[in-house]
């Protein structure tokens, strides 16, 4: 990841390269890259408390799964600890029995609390052996990564089977011992009790056969049932002559277009195997249309499918774009689409399900019928398992469709896309919300392709699309701004604002658009109504000030730069707040000592090196009559400003109105 | 890394599909899966998949190491030397026995090197199962490659299942030479168990175009081998059992046989399939009967698993019976008494949040509490830390579902900066006041200090000895936290401070997982913390030119990010010594759980290691 910046403050195009370089990473590992992968998994064997030795494949626990959570547990209670490991890959679960025979010796405890939490969790025990050595170890609940292992508690005790002394600190502090404890045995430990008991097992040892998970042949086809279907990114195709055939002759009853190749078995034998249900499709209603993608050495191929008793025709480059394009707004997988490969649409020409390799008819029939059934039906139904849901069935949404062409470089296509997505002939179920955001994305490709009225016509749509939607008006006025069209944007900005009061970037981004086009009064009223709620932000004190001051309101931006600057010293509002109190025209708000004083204050650190804050300073000099000061600081100043004739000019003249000695007014 | 729900992750949100061309994965020691296959069937004619992209493929080129080799000159070195070692591990596995030819490819004609098992070794361990031992290898008399290479091998003399590893994980040029440094390791089983061959070699290099090997000088050997005679039990050693206790439950055979992967081809993405793999397991005894049962999360879309252990040890499926069967991207659960009736509780953290279900007894779960909080939540973990005698809960947040907004009006949504990120999602307390009434005591707690990273795990621990419970939190992306209980202050709440800094265990890399334990036995917990081991990264990491201009303090942040796991010894006096590299528990790989266990009963805590991230089918690893 060395694409990233360096802190989280950083040039936007910078923060771009580093997320792209983060999608980039996983669009390889979709396309089947590994990262770390077949690691094989680490046992360190503790050499009593010095160098660990690596023990990996020596304890047979080195399996090259990628392994995600390990659990310890003596589930054949034998004394020794066995685990389970969670994987990635296949299986997603291993149990992995502990074979050792060993003459160590064991002790295991189960607790319960009284007073304590009743699991006991946080509970020390310290098993002290004959001899002298203090085991300890702490009861948890939940450690490592995603795992809980068990509540017994595991000591191993070594050659020696002499326990001396068994304490609990239980969670709380009290500490307890418990007699009656021998090694080789399980005991519950409940505390106040001081005398362990011994457990009763509900069984005795067992011993399981080693043999792993068997993994199953898994069918190399893959049907993925679509829910929150979309229309096709395609609109027609070819004729076998070659005539361009609208896809929506189709329309009002379900089609499967299939992709197929002459030089492709499974092909051949899929299209042969549909033949014999041709009237059971018909009886379905179904359309198959079976599309040739070989190109121009399709001659045979036409011979073939001029047997077929189903429509067909030519693949295009942009059928074949379509469908890889429903594969990525669906799927993770980024690997390329083989042949056969099918897509099933519903009678509103809607994406429902993609098929790659061999699709059975029973299957395709059976899909037909499911294209009605209630929406919790067909998420049963694209899934391989059932089980509980807490959340409502997918919705509709084409933003996948869209964005993926244009990440595949084709935002013609995408646009063309958005609209008919937006477009009621194409009966999509889109909530409002979903078609403003398309709207809004219109527009953005109009403002992109500098089509800055286009744009700002289809963002005005958004007055009724998206009524209530403030962030939508906010985003639209935003990107107004950057295209300079600043009285569209402050009309989105306003109805961002009259939405959500509250939010203060969008107030703020407003009354500094306002202040642009020189209606500094509905500025001021912005910028009082932010600084009302947020009455601890240097910036909107800052603002406002400056605000004020450009109307003439200078008693009130003295005001106003004070709170700012006391918020934030030495901020730029410090710097204003000492100009204005030693330059002034109103004698009753200069205050040279004042001035001076913050005016130091800014000029210590890098303002030392900035012509216009020395400038104040030299101007607060002249205000206390330090005009030997103020001169200096002002040919300082020069110095620095060397280049920039601007601000050269204007230091020019202060410097002889303070040879002059005379103090600066503005 | 992308941050809608269904693409959670760390290294998260990827997906990809096992398939067809996969590389045979070398014989194992443990067994190894098979590869899944995807659809086998020729691309559509006369389109080129590839070709469909913008600049986003301009983009994956520059991101993929095969691509990318100007810009990591040692990378590409690497991707050379490593093919040939890898073929002279494949070689040197071999039953066969070693002819000069058949290790001509891989070294020059004057290749020299000292024994590469030294000659003197000092035994470190031994009980009745297992022996280790260590030695410095001599850097004196230097023989050729045959007799190097023989020697070698010769402790797995007789073994079946040989099996060689070479790993490449520093690069460096040194008087116009380029040196490798590359693990070791070696195994091969015997009637009286696995001998196995740990050492680290600096390789010198020739400067072909397909580079040759000059000489090898060994820096460090251990070898761990079974101390009793052939044939007579007593070895240290597991064995895969799950079809024992778990192939009778069709579910499992169905759902838990198949890898995450296979489904990124197959089901809509929509429904948060999480192909990173994310799905932990908690054990405990949900029924009541004494023996453990264990809980097991899934990916989206698919249920989660109750199991329950009959009296035999096997296990039966109780998860719709017991209404714990959620379809929503689990990845932790745990078993816990939340309202101290003596039964097993279960709380659950989904991608639509907390989920706290009460055990109604005759295994029957119900919904008592729900959260969907600000962050998508990873490991839980309880413990009274309030001392009021009632279980409360951490859950660990990792990504934010409400992303700062930056000057441009974008939303980060990874991490940034890399190195020490500080956008992940806030880690959530939930303090327990009976009645199954669970509030968010985040903020009042004190537990909101740092509390901005990417958060996979943490353990309660009382490390400080003064009778409450503290808090070790392992953040991906940076530093980790230490929360030390401050106990209970004036107005009567029990507030943290976050005190890794202080304590020396910030541990500024890709934290996982952490698990504690004493493990030199002086009465204090030590803590490992599990995190990212990348060849590639420390490769990279250590090239004069990675990240040109970058200052000492990232820099070292990005090294240190690659470095591997920490073990973390308590000091006893608030602080802990980073003990990781003297302790020889830095290589755990890209490591995920970690636990502290006493394998072998021998009073000591050992520590297994759960790694690997993605095992894709294509040649090059990023």
């Amino acid at each position: 990841m060395s694409q990233s910046p360096e802190t989280a403050k950083a040039a936007p195009a910078q923060l771009r390269r580093y997320e792209d370089s983060w999608e980039a990473i996983y669009n390889l590992i979709d396309e089947g890259a590994s990262w770390s992968g077949e690691e094989r998994n680490c046992t360190f064997l503790n050499t009593r408390g010095s160098v660990f030795a690596n023990a990996s494949a020596a304890t047979g626990l080195d399996f090259p799964d990628d392994s995600r959570a390990v659990a310890m547990v003596d589930w054949d209670l034998d004394g020794r600890l066995d685990m389970w490991v969670t994987n990635r890959t296949a299986p997603r679960i291993r149990f992995l029995h502990n074979q050792s025979r060993s003459a160590h010796h064991f002790v295991m405890f189960r607790l319960r609390g009284t007073t304590a939490n009743r699991d006991a969790i946080g509970a020390r025990i310290e098993v002290t052996l004959t001899g002298g050595a203090k085991l300890i170890r702490t009861l948890h609940a939940g450690d490592s990564y995603l795992a809980q292992s068990s509540k017994w508690v595991h000591f191993g005790l070594g050659e020696t089977a002499g326990i001396e002394k068994v304490s609990v600190r239980w969670p709380g502090g009290a500490l307890e011992s418990f007699d009656g404890v021998s090694a080789d045995s399980r005991w519950v430990l409940v505390q106040g009790s001081a005398r362990a008991a011994a457990w009763q097992a509900p069984r005795g040892v067992i011993t399981p056969a080693p043999r792993p998970l068997e993994l199953p042949d898994l069918p190399s086809t893959a049907r993925t049932w679509i829910s929150g279907r979309v229309p096709m990114p395609v609109e027609t195709y070819k004729s076998w002559d070659g005539a361009t055939k609208p896809l929506d002759e189709f329309a009002g009853k379900p089609v499967l277009i299939n992709l197929w190749s002459r030089s492709c078995g499974p092909c051949v034998a899929e299209l042969t195997e549909w033949k014999e249900h041709a009237a059971a499709f018909q009886k379905s209603g179904l359309t198959i249309l079976a599309l040739c993608a070989d190109g121009a050495e399709h001659e045979r191929a036409a011979k073939f499918a001029a047997g077929l008793p189903f429509a067909s025709g030519l693949s295009t480059p942009e059928m074949a774009t379509a469908f890889e394009t429903v594969s990525r707004a669906f799927l993770e997988s980024r690997r390329p689409l083989p042949v056969p490969v099918s897509i099933l649409l519903d009678a509103n020409g809607h994406t429902a399900a993609l098929y790659k390799g061999r699709l059975e008819a029973s299957q395709m029939l059976a899909d037909v019928a499911l294209l009605n059934a209630p929406p919790e039906q067909q998420r049963a139904a694209s899934l391989p398992f059932t089980g509980r849901w807490a959340s409502p069935p997918l919705m509709v949404n084409p933003r996948q469709v869209i964005g993926t062409l244009m990440k595949g470089g084709r935002p013609q296509e995408a646009k063309a896309y958005t609209r008919r997505c937006l477009d009621p002939k194409s009966q999509l179920a889109l909530p409002q919300s979903a078609r403003a955001s398309l709207t809004l994305f219109l527009g953005d490709l109009e403002l992109d392709a500098g089509a800055l009225d286009a744009a700002v016509a289809i963002y005005d749509q958004l007055f009724i699309l998206a009524a209530e939607d403030a962030g939508i008006h906010r985003e639209a006025g935003l990107r107004l701004v950057t295209k300079q069209r600043v009285p569209d944007a402050i009309r989105h900005l306003e109805k961002a604002v009259a939405l959500a009061p509250n939010h203060a970037d969008s107030r703020l981004n407003l009354a500094s658009l306002l202040q642009r086009v020189n209606q500094p009064d509905k500025a001021i009223g912005h910028f009082r109504e932010l600084a009302r709620q947020q009455p601890g932000s240097a910036p909107v004190h800052f603002f406002l000030a400056n605000a004020l001051q450009s109307r003439g309101f200078t008693g009130e931006a003295i005001a106003s730069y004070r709170t700012a600057h006391q918020l934030k010293p030495g901020s730029p509002a410090t710097n204003n707040l000492a100009w204005m109190l030693a330059t002034s025209r109103d004698d009753s708000l200069r205050n040279g000592a004042e001035a001076l004083t913050l005016a130091e204050l800014v000029c210590r650190g890098a303002g030392a090196n900035d012509p216009l804050l020395l400038n104040t300073l030299a101007a607060a000099y002249a205000e206390t009559g330090q005009f030997d000061k103020a001169v200096a600081t002002t040919e300082a100043a020069l110095k620095l400003a060397a280049g920039k004739t601007e601000i050269t000019a204007l230091l020019t003249k202060n410097l002889e109105a303070f040879r002059r000695k005379a103090p600066l007014r503005e | 890394m992308k941050t809608k729900v269904y693409f959670v992750t760390t290294c998260l949100a990827a997906v990809f599909l096992c398939g067809c061309g996969r590389e045979p994965v070398a014989q194992a020691t443990a067994e190894s899966s098979p590869p899944v296959t995807e659809v086998s069937l020729p691309a559509i004619p006369g389109f080129d998949a590839k070709a469909f992209s913008g600049r986003e493929r301009a983009i994956m080129d520059l991101a993929s190491p095969s691509t990318d080799k100007a810009a990591w000159e040692s990378e590409a070195f690497s991707e050379e030397a490593s093919a040939q070692l890898k073929a002279l591990a494949k070689k040197l596995a071999e039953p066969e026995p070693l002819q000069v030819k058949s290790i001509a490819a891989f070294v020059t004609d004057g290749f020299a090197a000292a024994a590469l098992i030294p000659e003197q070794m000092r035994e470190v361990y031994r009980d009745d199962l297992v022996a280790v031992r260590r030695g410095d290898p001599s850097l004196a008399a230097t023989s050729r490659a045959l007799p190097v290479f023989q020697a070698l091998m010769a402790p797995h003399a007789g073994a079946k299942n040989v099996h060689v590893t070479l790993k490449t994980f520093k690069v460096e040029q040194k008087d116009g030479a380029v040196f490798t440094t590359v693990f070791f390791q070696s195994s091969g089983h015997t009637a009286a168990g696995i001998t196995q061959q740990n050492a680290v070699w600096t390789c010198r290099w020739s400067g072909e175009s397909t580079p040759r090997l000059e000489s090898i000088a060994a820096s460090s050997y251990e070898r761990v081998e079974p101390s009793g005679q052939e044939g007579k039990e007593g070895r240290l050693q597991f064995a895969d059992a799950t079809a024992a206790v778990l192939g009778g439950t069709k579910s499992a055979r169905e759902q838990l046989a198949v890898g995450a992967g296979y489904w990124s081809g197959r089901l809509q993405k929509f429904y948060s399939i999480d192909t990173t793999g994310h799905q932990g397991i908690a054990i405990g005894d949900a029924d009541g009967d004494g023996l453990d049962d264990i809980y097991v999360a899934q990916q989206g879309g698919f249920p989660n698993r109750l199991y329950v252990q009959n009296k035999d040890g096997t296990l039966r499926d109780v998860s719709v019976e017991a209404g714990v069967d959620w379809m929503e991207l689990t990845h932790g659960a745990l078993f816990a008494d939340l309202d101290n009736d003596g039964d097993q509780d279960l709380a659950i953290s989904q991608s639509n949040g907390l989920l706290l279900m009460e055990n109604k007894g005759g295994l029957k779960f119900e919904t008592r509490f729900s959260e969907p909080g600000a962050a998508n939540y990873f490991s839980i973990t309880a413990a009274d830390y309030d001392g009021d005698g009632d279980l409360d809960l951490y859950a660990c947040g990792y990504s934010s579902r409400n992303n700062e907004e930056y000057a441009d009006g974008a939303r980060v949504t990874v991490p940034l900066p890399y190195h020490d990120s500080r956008n992940g999602g806030p880690n959530l307390l939930l303090q327990n006041e009976s009645g199954w009434k669970f509030s968010d005591a985040t903020t009042s707690a004190g537990l909101n200090e740092n509390n901005d990273r990417h958060s996979f795990a943490a353990s309660w621990e009382d490390y400080d000895n003064d009778g409450d419970m503290d808090i070790y939190v392992a953040n991906d992306f940076g530093r980790n936290n230490l929360y030390q209980n401050q106990g209970r202050g004036k107005n009567g709440q029990v507030t943290f401070r976050d005190v890794a800094a202080a304590a020396g265990v910030e541990d500024m890399s890709a934290g996982m997982g952490v698990t504690w334990g004493d493990y030199n036995r002086d009465g204090l917990m030590d803590f490992y913390v599990s995190n990212m081991f990348s060849a590639a990264g420390n490769r990279v990491a250590y090239q004069r030119q990675f990240r040109t201009g970058s200052t000492g303090d990232s820099l070292t942040g990005f090294r240190r990010h690659a470095r591997g796991n920490s073990l973390f010894q308590n000091n006893g006096d608030g602080t802990f010594a980073d003990v990781s590299v003297e302790a020889g528990v830095t290589m755990g790989r890209w490591a995920w759980g970690a636990q502290f266990a006493d394998l072998n009963n021998d009073g000591w805590e050992d520590i297994y290691v759960a790694n690997g991230y993605i095992t894709g089918d294509a040649k090059d690893d990023l």
